[in-house]
């Protein structure tokens, strides 16, 4: 699949969410003129691009729902929730359409039917049918503004920029679009500037064209056709009566004039006629005013040269585009990834400088490398927030997806996102996007009760299901929460007795047994639904986060609902850490996760006596022993520190030899051997080509907190 | 000549160029298009610089049997005419 290709099918997804977006806001809200706008957009957009890549089937699709969206906009249809639920489909058919015109599939007699069948629905949807199919070719006639006054006759003419073949794109599926807004009246190929053959550069371009194009679309939508090149070409359009531009362009070219006169573009015949008229009556008032100059005003003549120049400078100014506004770029992420491992390699490299410099005592070096240091840092957010995404954008899809599962199981919901605005990264975005899916169908299916439920017990019909993102001590929560049922604590601790994960004599917090329902093949659903229910999610649910490096809760309470706390870090790739030495092992604590750094003193000693906490402002604080831990060596150091870290609801202080300070930490994996060691999640390399062991503190808590209970 | 492929593309147009200048040297272009279904703007414009070519050397320069779809694309291009195609 080509560049491109992928590049069509992020805007073809991008504008099918902003679409479900204005359906589902318009099912919630009721409708409004923003929405019908986005509505209108995405559908042109899809047809355009569709039709840039030669796929028919979905430009004829994307035709009709349009025609009849722009029916809706206008007011000449109200938009109904039955509409609302009919775009809805068309939305998923145009998906399906897209899929299957890019990994170039036949479509089906299933996707067929449905394509019928739906064109047929939208059609009868159109306040006269007829009228809004496209204008026959032959009832065309070549003139401005016809029958509604809508039609108008354009002039495009562009020319391919000489490495226009490497953009990847056709621009035979471009002119061949043309047709299909409206009607193509006549295409000159401009081809004075292609070599011979001996000559020529064959991968090099030099044609252009002049397109006569009569449709009832605006500037804006032919502009758009070219949206995919719009830096491969030299594009102008205007209105082909507009004699001003069509002189211009003459004038651009030698030639060229003559070429669109012997074509059969009329209306260049047309300043032919009125240059000569011009011409005329400038030599006219030329001599009239020499005539002038040699009596009494000396200016006239610069006065009528610069009257004339500044309409041309006009009309130019609104058909060229500043195609140098600012602008959005679609990049393939390959390419941050490689650029941010190449900052990470650079940062390794520094910190070897770093190392360096102070092994000579080299002060001019040492600074360098402090400047360099705070330089990476800083492009290495600038990277980072390249990657990251407002969390709503991609959350807005669940909306749809909580009520069509609301349906199907006849609950009703109300869903609410919170947090909308909290960044991630786009990465983690998506990879987290199934998972919630899980947990919030899981939420309707089991957790919400049945109206008639809800109501014997004293709770509204309505279900709430909550999902709420917000940034905590350098990772970011995600929680789904409900009103529901809750989770059936004897039934989950009988099921997992029953399957051999627990024993019978377990002493199981109800918080933990709640967690069992993360372990594969556990489903307490005595219905299996298309839903859920079958047992094998939740595991899945629990890895692909702990892919992620993030963790997974549930708290509960029976009658009052559930509550799924999920935290992921901020970043994948390099975080700030804190560099640490415990025995003869330097280890990185993520620096967002420590509250302060303490000396264990002897005060603090004697308090412990033997226990493994420590009194911390009237709080217990529970320490984790690294050298033990790890099994390290005892070292001889003077000083022992608490490294205070929270993670959660959660604090723990690990105790070290040695303080080192901030390190920039770029994260590399262990390798498969160590991939299961608890407590460590990676490792880094140091300036001095040391490895360093990042600590996995989630992990290290769960063991304290488990070693406690 | 005969171009026996069914599609010919930006990929093709360094090899197309090579056999074209060689059937220069022979005097006259002849190409049954036949096969060719689909082209890309890039064979086309090297059609039109051996046409170039050939009228430089007053010598013969032919496209024939020209396929429905192969038809299409030349009109939607605009290079019917210019090309001069014919049928055989």
């Amino acid at each position: 699949m080509n560049e491109e290709l992928d590049l069509f099918i992020e805007d073809v997804d991008e504008q099918l969410t902003l679409m479900e977006d204005a359906l589902v806001s318009m099912q919630e809200n009721g409708v409004n003129d923003e929405s019908i706008g986005a509505l209108f957009r995405a559908m042109h957009t899809i047809k355009g691009t569709a039709g840039m890549f030669g796929f028919n089937t979905i430009v004829s699709f994307a035709h009709i729902a349009e025609n009849l969206l722009s029916d809706v906009r206008e007011g000449k249809v109200i938009l109904t929730p039955q509409m609302i639920e009919t775009f809805l489909q068309a939305k998923d058919h145009t998906q399906n359409l897209t899929n299957l015109a890019v990994n170039n599939e036949v479509i089906d007699t299933q996707t067929q039917n449905k394509n019928d069948a739906l064109l047929e629905v939208l059609k009868s949807m159109l306040p006269n049918a007829n009228s809004k199919e496209v204008v026959k070719k032959e009832d065309r006639k070549m003139q401005v503004d016809e029958d509604d006054g809508s039609q108008k006759i354009w002039h495009i003419s562009f020319r391919l920029k000489s490495n226009f073949f490497s953009s990847g794109m056709d621009i035979i599926n471009i002119l061949s679009f043309f047709s299909m807004l409206g009607e193509v009246k006549n295409t000159l190929c401009i081809d004075s500037k292609v070599p011979n053959l001996e000559k020529i550069n064959p991968t090099e371009s030099f044609i252009g064209y002049e397109v006569l194009f009569l449709s009832d679309s605006s500037h804006a939508d032919i502009e758009e056709i070219f949206a995919f090149i719009i830096n491969d070409v030299e594009l102008e359009i205007f209105l082909a009566d507009d004699v001003v531009m069509l002189e211009a362009l003459c004038n651009k070219e030698e030639g060229l004039k003559e070429k669109l006169i012997s074509a059969g573009f009329e209306f260049v015949e047309k300043i032919q006629k009125n240059t000569s008229d011009k011409e005329k009556n400038f030599t006219e008032e030329a001599v009239f005013v020499e005539e002038r100059i040699l009596t009494e005003e000396p200016c006239t003549i610069q006065k009528h040269v610069t009257q004339e120049l500044p309409s041309i400078q006009e009309a130019q100014g609104i058909t060229k585009k500043d195609i140098s506004k600012n602008f959005s770029l679609r990049v393939d992420s390959n390419k941050i990834d490689q650029l941010i491992n190449q900052i990470s390699e650079m940062v390794i490299a520094n910190a070897k400088v770093s190392q360096r410099a102070d092994t000579l005592d080299d002060n001019e070096l040492s600074e360098s490398a402090i400047i360099l240091s705070d330089m990476l840092e800083e492009i290495r957010t600038s990277v980072m927030n390249i990657r990251m995404v407002q969390v709503g954008d991609s959350f807005n899809k669940f909306k749809r997806i909580v009520n069509d599962v609301a349906k199907k199981v006849s609950k009703e919901i109300e869903f609410s996102i919170i947090g909308g605005e909290t960044e991630l990264d786009k990465m983690v975005v998506e990879k987290i996007s199934d998972p919630l899916m899980h947990m919030l169908r899981n939420s309707i299916d089991h957790g919400i009760e049945t109206p008639e439920e809800r109501k014997s017990l004293g709770k509204s019909k309505k279900g709430n299901v909550t999902l709420k993102t917000y940034p905590d001590a350098g990772t970011i929560v995600i929680e789904i929460s409900d009103d529901g049922r809750g989770l059936s604590r004897d039934k989950i601790l009988a099921k997992a007795i029953a399957s051999g994960l627990v024993n019978e004599s377990n002493t199981l917090k109800d918080k933990e047994i709640y967690n069992l329902i993360f372990s594969a093949g556990l489903s307490t659903a005595e219905k299996v639904s298309s839903i859920s229910g079958r047992g094998v999610g939740m595991d899945v649910v629990k890895r692909n986060i702990e892919a992620l490096r993030g963790t997974v809760e549930i708290d509960s309470k029976a009658g009052e609902g559930s509550l799924f706390t999920i935290r992921l870090p901020l970043t994948l790739a390099i975080i700030d850490g804190f560099l640490v030495q415990s025995g003869n092992t330097k280890y990185i604590i993520p620096l967002e996760m420590i509250q302060e750094c303490i000396e264990l003193d002897a005060s603090h000693k004697k308090e412990m006596d033997g226990n493994a906490y420590i009194n911390l402002r009237d709080s217990i604080l529970p320490l984790v022993d690294v050298r033990n831990y790890f099994n390290e060596e005892k070292t001889k150091s003077i000083r022992e520190n608490i490294v205070v870290v929270r993670y959660g609801d959660y604090k723990i202080g690990m105790m070290v030899d040695e303080l080192f300070g901030e390190f920039q930490t770029v994260i590399k994996p262990l390798g498969e051997v160590f991939s299961n060691v608890p407590g460590i999640s990676g490792g880094t390399i140091l300036g001095s080509g040391e490895i360093a062991l990042i600590f996995d503190i989630p992990k290290l808590m769960e063991h304290k907190i488990r070693e406690i209970k | 000549m005969i171009i026996d492929k069914n599609e010919l593309s930006i990929y093709d147009v360094e090899e197309l160029r090579k056999e074209l200048l060689t059937q220069l040297t022979s005097g006259e272009i002849k190409i049954d298009i036949s096969h060719i279904e689909k082209v890309d703007m890039s064979v086309i414009q090297l059609f039109i610089a051996a046409k170039k070519s050939c009228i430089e050397s007053s010598i013969l320069f032919q496209l024939s049997n020209a396929s429905e779809e192969l038809h299409a694309i030349f009109e939607h291009a605009g290079c019917l005419s210019l090309l001069g195609v014919c049928d055989e």
